[in-house]
């Protein structure tokens, strides 16, 4: 990341951070898809929202960046045979992911702000 | 499952690139799963296969790179603290860096990516062509089985001696073949063929084309099918069958506008109203491309003569069967037909060869010197730039002594010398298929005519191929050197010195660099020289012929319409008149062979001489011919009109039949006769010699019948070569005499129109010509290349003696003084060079010896031509460095380090 993330010295949680624009579609679609949030589901809603292919290669590198930045996590369920026998993981946003989104969604929406009619 | 598992091999690509442990065995997981669903699934494979590349290699890529970067630890860089990337990350570092250092010196960037260009470009042509021509299987079916079958005379080989690489076909008679054919075992096929021409009369008029007449089984041996419509059929062969014709594309196009509709319509051919089966593929070429297919039409006669040898043999043999093999089962067959015919096939045997290597010729040996001549030329190239590069390490010594006081490995600098000239190369490579597209071009337009299989060749992926890998291997020859200069320099006394002297060991090598090129240019422009001599002696040679203001055509007339001799011979004698009565027309004449062209003949002997029967050139010519052509009578009378007629009985003969046969004796009122002396003729006048085979070879007996008066053939020619001396412009009385000639037959075209001089120009040899032509400017090319060489490195050792050249005018030394020290350097290195290119030449010549003819190897006019032109190439390279050297202000000078 190339600004300096400003942390809350309470929480540990980021503070005046701005999520990058694919980091965030992850993360949205991620929270979207709830409790069973797999990489399959993440990348079509992903793509059905945007409109554009989502490559695998890209999404499998950003949510294991996700992961190093502590913003996700996941669990490993047993995969059947439509899966050849490969196990699944689901993943879930942490505390410290929701607070990043919602650090990156007040600034937008300062942002925004009296730009109404540009809009409408 | 297993119809359930994705290709084993893409699963495995994956396993060894996805990232060890769960996640990795997810990812697996999930492109299982969307494999299982995919729909449709004859697709759902490749589609897997497609993503397991995708998502293999770029996770293989990441890993190459961090793996590489824990190794090597952080560095700073610029100030920035940075993980130093693998090798792939290093590899894009050292590209840019390479880059950046290219576009700071666009003079040395354009040098070298034109000097390239122009190598690369040069050679990637060259070979091009010659793949197409030598190295390209033949477009037809299963090639390799194909074979040319052909007579071969042991009489004429014995006379004229018989060489392993001369392939010489003679063809063979009608019933010889079908004999062959008949008990051939070892051959799928024997099929035949003969060149003809043709009057066609399509929508844009008469035309005379050439085509070929071929037995039915032609098209099924070569395996080629029409594009449309059908191939002939056995019944299209018999006498009485309706008249058939396949069109070649080019014809169809030209002459028909590319009708679809064509097959079974009715054109003119000759005269007879003939159907069109189909349409020939447009590839097809034979060597040339023949403009139509005609069946044969054997009958009654053709059947039994033997001694006419007309028609020539392809086959294809079985599937494991040699070519030795082949021919020694026809030799076989021809000795039981030798034994059964002595008067016709006595001393005959049978000839079978690869068809390529018929189809291919002569030429091949010449394209493969091309091809080392322009190799040579891309060396010369690849040692300019590698001159350059270390001229520029040797100027960079400051900055890579830095680089390496900081921690930059010696392979690292050299792995970026390396990468520069490859970036340099592949550059050039890519401007340089600019230059291969239209020097093929070129060489098509002017030379397409010498160069077998022409039609076939053009820019195409294995010319990209060959580019892209000349220009890899040029990068690498050139980059080398500087690579391996940049990891031996003494840095760290670059940087004690500030860098400004010589460093002399490396200097030594950039003038050997030099003299090589130097060496090599000499080569090839001695080589050109030679080639250019030998043609100049040629032009020289008196061909027996006053060429100058002759005009020439053939006329062919279809039996359809002339269908009797007196017919014929008839419409000869009117044409012949009205020109001649044209104003402007000196003399007009007719010839059954055109002239300087041999290849007409017949064994004959003195009558009455126990002399074994000679191989003698024969023509039948109308009193006119020779006034037309120039050729003098030596003794005795001329032809007269009125001799045209069966059973006059006289004939003219040169005087090399009078040498051979009748030494100084008087030969006028002597008589010639055939073998077997059931025919005789009694010389009446002796004419000049014509150089029929071209100035390199020796005039051959030769004996002229009046026209019409059947000669030794059962009939008259209804083709016949028209010549017309003219007072002024012989190409200005075409429009006139076309005119006569529509007036005649308004269907008959004329063909071959041509000047003598046209003509006699091309008996020097297109070879000879297109060899002169290439290696002159491919000789031009080194010499530039290798003047730029020494420019380069008289104004490098100029820029980098300033303070010494300061000094010297300081102290006295005048202009011309310093001029001359810069000058001597550059023609020291020249003559050098030129030494030792001239004893390579020297050395190398034999593989010249096709093309030369009466020049030595050493012609001193040629040594002293290429030894001015270096010296004065040499000179001109010089002039600039020496000006700026003799301009050089001391004081400036002696200021600038």
């Amino acid at each position: 990341m190339a600004q300096e993330a400003q942390w809350n010295r309470e929480d540990g949680l980021p503070r005046n951070v701005f999520v990058g624009e694919f980091e965030q579609l992850v993360l949205l679609a991620v929270l979207q898809e709830g409790n069973r949030a797999a990489a399959l589901g993440v990348r079509e809603r992903m793509a059905a929202v945007s409109g554009r292919r989502i490559a695998r290669g890209a999404l499998y590198r950003t949510l294991e960046r996700l992961e190093e930045k502590g913003y996700v996590r996941w669990k490993v369920e047993a995969g059947g045979p439509e899966r050849g026998g490969h196990a699944r993981r689901l993943f879930t946003v942490t505390a410290r992911g929701i607070a990043a989104l919602r650090s990156s969604r007040q600034a937008l929406l300062e942002l925004w702000t009296g730009l109404e009619d540009v809009l409408t | 499952m297993s119809g359930e598992r994705p290709p084993r091999l893409a699963a495995w690509w994956l396993r060894l690139c996805l990232p060890r442990g769960e996640s990795g065995a997810s990812m697996l997981g999930d492109l299982h799963e969307e494999y299982v669903a995919f729909r449709p699934r004859a697709l759902r494979n490749g589609w897997y296969v497609g993503a397991a590349v995708l998502l293999g290699t770029g996770f293989l890529l990441r890993r190459m790179g961090r793996g590489v970067a824990r190794r090597a630890g952080p560095v700073v860089y610029r100030g920035v603290r940075k993980w130093r990337g693998g090798m792939i990350e290093s590899l894009g570092q050292d590209v840019r860096a390479a880059l950046r250092s290219l576009v700071r010196r666009p003079a040395y960037t354009v040098a070298a990516v034109a000097t390239f260009a122009l190598g690369i470009g040069v050679t990637t042509a060259i070979s091009g062509v010659v793949y197409g021509a030598l190295l390209r299987p033949l477009p037809f079916g299963e090639s390799d089985r194909l074979v040319r079958v052909g007579d071969r005379s042991v009489r004429q080989e014995a006379r004229r001696g018989r060489s392993a690489a001369d392939l010489s076909f003679s063809s063979i008679s009608i019933p010889n073949f079908l004999d062959l054919r008949a008990s051939a075992r070892t051959f799928e096929g024997l099929e035949a063929f003969a060149y003809d021409e043709f009057n066609v009369t399509g929508e844009a008029g008469p035309q005379r084309v050439r085509g070929l007449r071929v037995s039915a089984g032609f098209g099924v041996l070569l395996r080629v099918r029409p594009v449309l419509g059908r191939d002939f059929e056995a019944g299209d062969e018999r006498a009485g069958a309706a008249p058939v014709v396949l069109l070649g594309y080019d014809l169809w196009r030209a002459q028909f506008a590319g009708d679809a509709t064509i097959v079974g319509r009715t054109i003119m051919v000759d005269h007879v109203a003939t159907t069109v089966i189909g349409v020939l593929p447009a590839w097809f070429s034979f060597p040339a491309s023949p403009r139509l297919w005609m069946p044969f039409r054997w009958d009654g006669e053709s059947l039994t003569l033997r001694l006419r040898r007309s028609i020539d043999g392809i086959g294809r043999l079985l599937p494991g069967i040699s070519v030795q093999r082949g021919r020694a089962e026809l030799e076989q067959i021809f000795a039981r037909l030798a034994a059964a015919y002595p008067e016709a096939n006595a001393a005959w045997t049978v000839e079978v060869a690869p068809l390529s290597s018929w189809m291919i010729g002569r030429s091949g040996r010449l394209l493969l010197l091309f091809i080392g001549a322009t190799l040579l030329v891309l060396f010369i190239a690849c040692v300019n730039v590698a001159n350059l590069g270390i001229a520029r390490a040797l100027d960079r010594r400051h900055e890579l002594a830095v680089r390496t006081a900081l921690g930059a490995g010696r392979l690292r600098l050299a792995r970026h010398s390396l990468l520069e000239s490859m970036l340099l190369a592949v550059a050039g490579g890519a401007t340089g298929l600019f230059v291969a597209w239209s020097c093929t071009r070129l060489l098509i337009t002017h030379y397409g005519a010498t160069i077998p299989r022409s039609a076939e060749i053009g820019l195409d992926g294995v010319m990209l191929a060959i580019g892209f890998g000349l220009a890899l291997l040029s990068g690498i020859v050139a980059g080398l050197l500087p690579a391996l200069q940049v990891g031996g320099l003494r840095l760290h006394l670059a940087l004690r010195e500030g860098g400004r002297s010589m460093a002399g060991g490396r200097q030594r090598l950039r003038n050997a660099l030099v003299v090589l090129e130097v060496a090599l240019a000499v080569m090839l422009s001695a080589g050109a020289g030679l080639v250019v001599r030998t043609i100049r002696q040629l032009e020289e040679v008196d061909l027996g012929i006053d060429d100058r203001g002759v005009l020439a055509f053939t006329i062919g007339l279809p039996a359809a319409h002339y269908a009797s001799e007196e017919a014929i011979t008839a419409f000869y004698a009117t044409l012949l008149e009205q020109v001649q009565a044209m104003p402007g027309v000196i003399e007009a004449g007719a010839t059954t062979r055109r002239p300087l062209m041999g290849g007409s003949n017949t064994f004959l002997r003195p009558a009455g001489s126990t002399d074994e029967s000679a191989l003698t050139e024969i023509r039948e010519v109308t009193p006119g011919y020779f006034p037309a052509v120039g050729t003098a009578l030596r003794r005795g009378r001329p032809l007269r009109n009125g001799e045209g007629e069966p059973g006059s009985g006289v004939v003219l003969v040169n005087g090399a039949l009078v040498r051979a046969w009748f030494g100084d004796d008087e030969a006028v009122g002597q008589r010639v006769a055939t073998h077997d002396e059931s025919q005789s003729w009694e010389i009446v006048g002796i004419v000049g010699d014509v150089a029929e085979f071209g100035p390199t070879e020796p005039a051959r007996p030769t004996v002229y019948w009046p026209y019409g008066s059947h000669g030794i053939y059962n009939g008259v020619f209804s083709r016949m070569i028209v010549l017309v001396r003219s007072a002024g412009d012989p190409l200005a009385l075409l429009p006139a005499i076309r005119e006569r000639v529509r007036m005649l037959d308004p269907d008959l075209p004329l063909a071959d129109i041509a000047t003598l001089e046209d003509l006699a120009a091309r008996t020097v040899g297109s070879q000879r010509r297109s060899a002169m032509a290439l290696l002159a400017s491919l000789a031009a090319l080194a010499l530039l290349l290798g003047a730029i060489g020494i420019y380069c490195l008289v104004a490098f050792t100029v820029s980098r003696r300033r303070r010494e050249l300061g000094v010297r005018v300081a102290l006295g030394a005048t202009t011309a003084a310093v001029s001359g020290l810069v000058i001597s350097q550059g023609v020291r290195l020249a003559a050098a060079g030129g030494v030792l290119g001239f004893l390579a030449a020297f050395a190398g010549s034999r593989v010249l010896a096709d093309l030369l003819w009466q020049v030595e190897p050493a012609d001193p006019i040629t040594i002293a031509a290429v030894a001015l032109l270096l010296f004065v190439t040499t000179l001109l390279a010089c002039a600039l460095p020496a000006r700026r050297a003799a301009r050089l202000d001391p004081l400036e000078a002696l200021r600038s380090d």
